[in-house]
């Protein structure tokens, strides 16, 4: 019965979760937790055994809306518990750079009006990334902070754009069964020894906290610190404000390996660790090449889970970082105009998946340049299939370079030597 | 839209921009699945499709292009699906109509490479222009502007698909491409100014090349059309970096894996928004009068294309402004903590 029901073939095909994706294989450590596994699983196959003619890969809304009645947990509940069962939390974030791409949103001062202006859009990404294999819909509050909203003149729809990504985030994320995360960032004013600074920084996480937690988040996302002293800062205020909320705090990596107030990245992890956030690890910045070397390092001081969110761009030892990349043939900068012309390919977001599970890393994604296609490789990487698996590609069908046997050889011999 | 209509588009040296590159997009999406490259998402989230199409017009399309690319017989049969065959034109057909009337822009039917065509044997030629038909009639029974019958590596096949825009097409004007592989000849061994000179001459109201090439390996194809045919010439490249020595999207080799880059590894190969605009100049000056952008396309660049031919799209109001950004911006309005030290620590270890 146990093997029955762990049994791969289970996962991948009938367990009902988020637009059927499957948990990685539980990593249960004792016969408790095997048993209480084992229980949840046969509440759930019970629940969902589906008539032989309806059963497919791909899970409605109806079942998900079934699932998350029949945990009826309270959030936080829910975020520490994914992770103290051995599971892993994949993110997706990314929705600045891809609204930026889509033509909804001005690079520069990179503040998401797109919430306002068009919701639908908004909510259509979330959905997309959820099918892609994300556990998470993060609100998108990165850079609706005060700070940004003054630079643009728009300082007036500060709670407003707040209010309404986490309106739209936990929708989707009620509807699909995932996690409800709300997001705080660099502020862009923090200055370290300015105590003035640090106090307007200080009130901007605190609004936007408040409105996180009023609108019911399973946890907080604090991210994309240069500096220990303002994740601190931030750790500080989730902690005073945030009802019991729990907290991931990541750090960006610069192209050197201490923060921008010297302290190595492990080091400042583990500081962040024993202040309290549920999670802590590096975001944005660096590619997964450049990123990996750091969270090795991390992973052996850090006693809880640690976060990876590489940006999907091809940084090396020469130009570690999204920022110093320069466009090969004209030597200009490339961020944030030509980075298209750095993209990973996805076998490098696959290997890059691969061995963030190595390392045991449970709250992996991808940021700045992230999208659903690299989000499903990631997914897979990790184990899962989300429903977009079901349009992961199968070249044996194409009719140049699939199954010789399927097509004829006009196609697969005299056509591919004409394209090349 | 009859042809004399279509032909006054382009006098006065009017210009229409065409965003194309839906099947790549929805794959990038995790809602197409690479390899047939079939269009179900028409029929799976037609709210999808809508929301692309207005995406495009956002960024400066002209044209609203019914997503019927490979929603073909053949293509259906392969995966099992032909009995959805009308259902998938026509909801195509029917989301592009609506997208088209909204916002005032050209509303265009889709038949292209029915990868069953063979030179040598003719009784494919038959089955080849009844695929056609059928897509073409409901194009028409739609009431599309005009065709667009592209991506054939053959002059033959662009024919057939020609004649039958001509025969059934009530009147609809048909734009025909070509897909340069790599030699600067069709497949069948006609030059391509050549061909297309003779599609033009046959009557069609627009000739070109579509897909395959990236900006830079298109160009000097273009170059040569543009000398030898007298109407308006199409452009639209794949937004990759193919180069003289891997002229196409196919034959590029992606340096980590040494392997083919086509498809799953395309990403790492990606022109950057400078190429487009470089690009987007050069069709300019040559005077191609219907350029887009294929595969790969999205709208960072189809806007950068639209604003060098002289439009400013909706989406021209987030065009990057970099003065406003915390680190590289105006060094006025921001703290040197940033613009100086930040900047710094990214740039360099």
């Amino acid at each position: 019965m146990l093997q029955t029901l762990f049994d791969p073939g289970f996962f991948f095909v009938n367990y009902p979760f988020s637009n059927c994706y499957a948990l990685p294989k539980a990593v249960s450590h004792n016969k408790f937790d095997l048993i209480k596994e084992t229980f949840i699983l046969l509440c759930l196959r019970v629940q969902f055994s589906e008539p032989e003619e309806t059963k497919s890969n791909i899970v409605t809304a109806d079942h998900l809306r079934e699932i998350r009645k029949s945990r009826n947990m309270p959030s936080s509940g829910r975020f520490l518990e994914r992770l103290s069962n051995g599971q892993s939390l994949l993110v997706a974030e990314g929705y600045l750079f891809e609204i930026e791409r889509r033509g909804y949103l001005k690079a520069g001062a990179f503040v998401p009006e797109v919430v306002l202006e068009h919701p639908h859009l908004v909510k259509a990404l979330h959905e997309e990334f959820v099918h892609a294999g994300s556990d998470v819909v993060l609100a998108f509050t990165y850079y609706a902070h005060r700070e940004k909203l003054r630079v643009i003149g728009k300082e007036d729809i500060l709670e407003n754009i707040n209010r309404k990504a986490l309106s739209i985030a936990k929708e989707v994320a009620r509807e699909t069964g995932t996690l409800f995360a709300g997001n705080i960032c660099n502020t862009t004013v923090y200055v370290r020894d300015d105590e003035q600074a640090k106090a307007l920084a200080r009130s901007m996480f605190k609004e936007q906290v408040e409105w996180a937690v009023e609108a019911g988040v399973d946890y907080i996302l604090a991210e994309t610190f240069d500096e220990v002293g303002e994740a601190m800062l931030a750790l500080e205020v989730i902690k005073q404000y945030g009802k019991g909320t729990p907290a991931v705090v990541t750090l960006v990596p610069s192209a050197r390996d201490v923060t921008f107030d010297g302290l190595s990245y492990p080091e400042a992890c583990l500081r962040l660790e024993n202040a309290g956030a549920a999670v802590v690890g590096l975001n944005c910045g660096r590619g997964p090449e450049t990123i990996l070397p750091l969270i090795a390092e991390i992973k052996k001081v850090c006693k809880g889970p640690v976060a990876c969110l590489p940006v999907p761009y091809r940084t090396s030892c020469q130009f570690k970082t999204m920022q110093s990349l320069v466009h090969p043939k004209t030597g200009e900068k490339s961020f944030p105009i030509d980075l298209p012309a750095h993209f990973v390919g996805r076998s490098e977001v696959l290997e890059f998946g691969l061995e963030c599970k190595r390392l045991g890393v449970e709250y992996v994604g991808l940021c700045c340049g992230n999208c659903s296609h690299y989000m499903r490789t990631l997914a897979e990487s990790y184990g899962r299939r989300p429903a977009a698996s079901r349009f992961s590609p199968d070249m044996s069908q194409h009719y140049m370079y699939g199954d010789k046997a399927k097509f004829n050889k006009y196609n697969t011999e005299d056509l591919v030597a004409a394209k090349n | 839209m009859d042809s004399d209509i279509f032909q006054d588009l382009f006098k006065n040296g009017n210009a229409l921009v065409v965003a194309e590159g839906y099947l790549f997009e929805f794959e990038r999406r995790g809602y197409l699945r690479a390899g047939a490259f079939v269009p179900e998402v028409v029929t799976e989230h037609p709210e999808l499709v809508k929301q692309l199409h207005e995406e495009f017009v956002h960024a400066g399309s002209d044209v609203v292009l019914a997503f019927t690319y490979y929603g073909h017989r053949e293509k259906l049969r392969l995966i099992g699906k032909e009995d959805q065959l009308e259902v998938i034109n026509r909801k195509a057909l029917d989301i592009a109509g609506e997208v088209a009337r909204a916002t005032g822009t050209l509303f265009a039917g889709n038949i292209c490479n029915t990868t069953i065509y063979r030179r040598n044997d003719p009784d494919t030629f038959q089955i080849v222009r009844d695929m056609f038909k059928e897509q073409v009639v409901w194009a028409v029974e739609a009431g599309v502007d005009f065709i667009v019958g592209e991506t054939f590596g053959e002059f033959g096949e662009a024919m057939i698909a020609l004649e039958v825009i001509k025969e059934f097409g009530k009147g609809a004007p048909a734009v025909i491409t070509l897909a340069a592989c790599g030699k600067d000849s069709t497949m069948d061994g006609i030059p391509f100014e050549d061909a297309c000179l003779q599609l033009e001459e046959a009557g069609a109201a627009v000739v070109g090349l579509n897909c395959a090439r990236g900006p830079k390996s298109i160009m000097p194809l273009m170059a040569k059309i543009r000398k030898t045919c007298k109407g308006p010439i199409a452009c639209l490249p794949v937004t990759y970096r193919t180069n003289d020595e891997f002229p196409t999207m196919q034959s590029l080799i992606d340096p980590e894996t040494k392997k083919q880059a086509f498809p799953y590894n395309l990403p790492a190969q990606c022109s950057s928004r400078s190429e487009i605009e470089e690009f987007a100049k050069e069709c300019r000056d040559l005077g191609v009068e219907y350029v887009g952008l294929c595969c790969g396309n999205c709208s960072h660049y189809l806007r950068v294309v639209a604003e060098i031919y002289g439009r400013s799209p909706p989406a021209s109001k987030f065009s990057p402004d970099m003065t406003q950004h915390f680190m590289y911006g105006d060094k006025t309005k921001f703290h040197r903590y940033f613009h100086e030290e930040t900047a710094r620590a990214f740039q360099c270890a």
